[in-house]
């Protein structure tokens, strides 16, 4: 599967990058905000299987990215699961309303792997 | 700063009559506006806020009272005062009272210049006083809310260095264990324990702040089964400890659910905690009188503490133990506090050193 790691901050990049690798996920490329994020899957065309998107970053928030994302036909089945340190109640609702995983950071394999489970499964049952 | 001038609304359908309130009311140095009938009183309404409306009972057409219903169901004029003008003493004027913050008041003609004066001025003040406290509240409204979103970026930002500390320091005893020799495993694991504790920390805060602000719904909570739950639950953690509990039946009172529960986690989990060292310990939940009101309790048989020290109990980041004697964040009573003072109640404990604490709350008058 390949995945998109989107995240401003360097530690929790190479923290969840160790995780994923730790759990056989070789196939990561990571991007550092919402800006390269949008185009490394719109711009470029490269669709990920899987976006591990960060939420408060400078330039553009997590969220707007996913709702960039959701606009767009290719890319609004796209599972995306957001990696936040946020507790703020409304970041989930708002992640959730746009059909994205939610989770605290340091990403924790078990809880990523039944996430990507469930969206992966949703995927396939949306498929034509 | 010079008061602004408001609005009084004067309705007769007497225009002789009408000319003699302006006169009485004129040195009150506010705007008078005249209504000939129940119908252009509320057209009034519609285009002006008033702090008084005096209202002459016996009109042709929509009298006085049926004015006065209508008035009272608009939002807009909640806030003004009623005088109903009428030559007897009706019982049914005060049929209004209660559902809106401006009062409600009758003035029997004859009318006496210097008794209609007062009680217009004083519903003036009145008035002023209802914008100002809730302006006040709005004011507050917005402090909350900003202090809600500084709490969440703080900890949002705290906690991004502190996943470095613990993921690295995760990552070195996972990774090069064996390249570090016995001194070095412990110093990482005194890295990985501060650093759960400052993350501990962090969560205490959030709460804590999350009690300040925030919507508070007054249900019915059952404090008993509330407290079983919270001893279950410490039990089921440390299922070695001998604790003997003793929760009273039926302890009912009206607050809120979510924050209840966290007050009485902390109290009970304090009574645990405290204990920690007795052989026959004892946690009791109980209530008790307090003057008029209902004072609920928990009382344990552990450390207690010195009531020369009771002053700082529920401040915050205060504590009576060293962190190595008993473990804790130092925010817990101060979480407590909060919750009972926003409930109206009062919280207060007794103790003595090595003889057991007690805490007391009260719960206002939602009990």
């Amino acid at each position: 599967m390949t995945i998109l790691l989107v995240d401003d901050n360097p530690d929790d990049r190479e923290l969840t990058l160790r995780e994923l690798k730790r759990h056989n996920h070789r196939n990561v490329v990571i991007v550092r905000d919402g800006v390269e994020a949008l185009e490394h899957i719109l711009g470029a065309g490269q669709t990920p299987q899987l976006v591990l998107l960060d939420l408060h970053m400078p330039r553009l928030s997590g969220l707007e990215v996913l709702r960039r994302l959701r606009a767009d036909a290719r890319t609004r089945e796209l599972p995306v699961v957001i990696l936040t340190s946020s507790d703020n109640p409304q970041d989930r609702r708002d992640a959730e309303s746009f059909g994205a995983s939610f989770l605290h950071k340091p990403l924790n394999f078990a809880e990523f792997a039944k996430v990507t489970g469930r969206s992966c499964r949703m995927m396939a049952a949306a498929a034509p | 700063m010079p008061e602004e001038k408001v609005n009084i609304l004067l309705v007769d359908d007497d225009p002789k009559k009408l000319l003699a309130l302006e006169s009485v009311l004129a040195d009150l140095n506010q705007n008078l506006v005249r209504a000939r009938s129940g119908e252009e009183a509320l057209r009034c309404l519609l285009q002006n806020d008033f702090a008084v409306i005096l209202l002459d009972v016996k009109m042709p057409g929509m009298d006085g009272l049926e004015t006065a219903a209508l008035i009272r169901q608009r939002e807009r004029s909640a806030r003004a005062s009623i005088i109903f003008v009428t030559s007897a003493y009706r019982e049914d004027v005060h049929a209004l009272k209660g559902y809106s913050a401006g009062a409600v008041d009758y003035i029997t003609t004859p009318i006496v210049p210097k008794i209609l004066k007062a009680k217009v001025a004083v519903f003036v003040e009145l008035y002023g006083k209802t914008l100002e406290v809730e302006r006040q509240a709005e004011q507050l409204r917005g402090l909350h809310q900003e202090m809600e979103s500084f709490s969440y970026s703080v900890s949002h930002d705290l906690r991004a260095p502190l996943r470095a500390i613990s993921g690295f320091s995760q990552a070195l005893a996972e990774d090069s264990a064996d390249k570090l020799d016995q001194a070095g495993r412990h110093y990482l694991e005194r890295i990985l324990a501060g650093a759960q504790q400052m993350g501990q920390l962090i969560d205490a805060l959030l709460a804590l702040s999350r009690m300040t602000r925030g919507e508070m719904r007054r249900k019915p909570v059952d404090l008993s089964k509330l407290a079983r739950t919270v001893c279950a639950q410490l039990r089921e953690r440390e299922p070695q400890r001998q604790v003997e509990v003793v929760i009273a039946d039926g302890l009912a009172v009206s607050g809120d659910p979510g924050m209840l529960r966290a007050a009485v986690d902390n109290l009970l989990g304090n009574a645990w905690k405290f204990t920690s060292r007795r052989e026959q310990a004892r946690v009791e939940f109980g209530s008790t009188r307090a003057g008029e009101q209902t004072a609920y309790f928990v009382r344990d048989n552990g450390v207690g503490f010195d009531m020369a020290h009771a002053g700082r109990l529920f401040g915050a980041f205060q504590r009576l133990h060293r962190a190595e004697e008993f473990p804790g964040t130092g925010v817990g009573l101060a979480t407590v506090q909060r919750i009972v003072h926003r409930h109206g109640g009062r919280v207060w404990a007794e103790g003595a050193p090595d003889k057991g604490a007690t805490f007391y709350f009260t719960l206002g008058n939602g009990t």
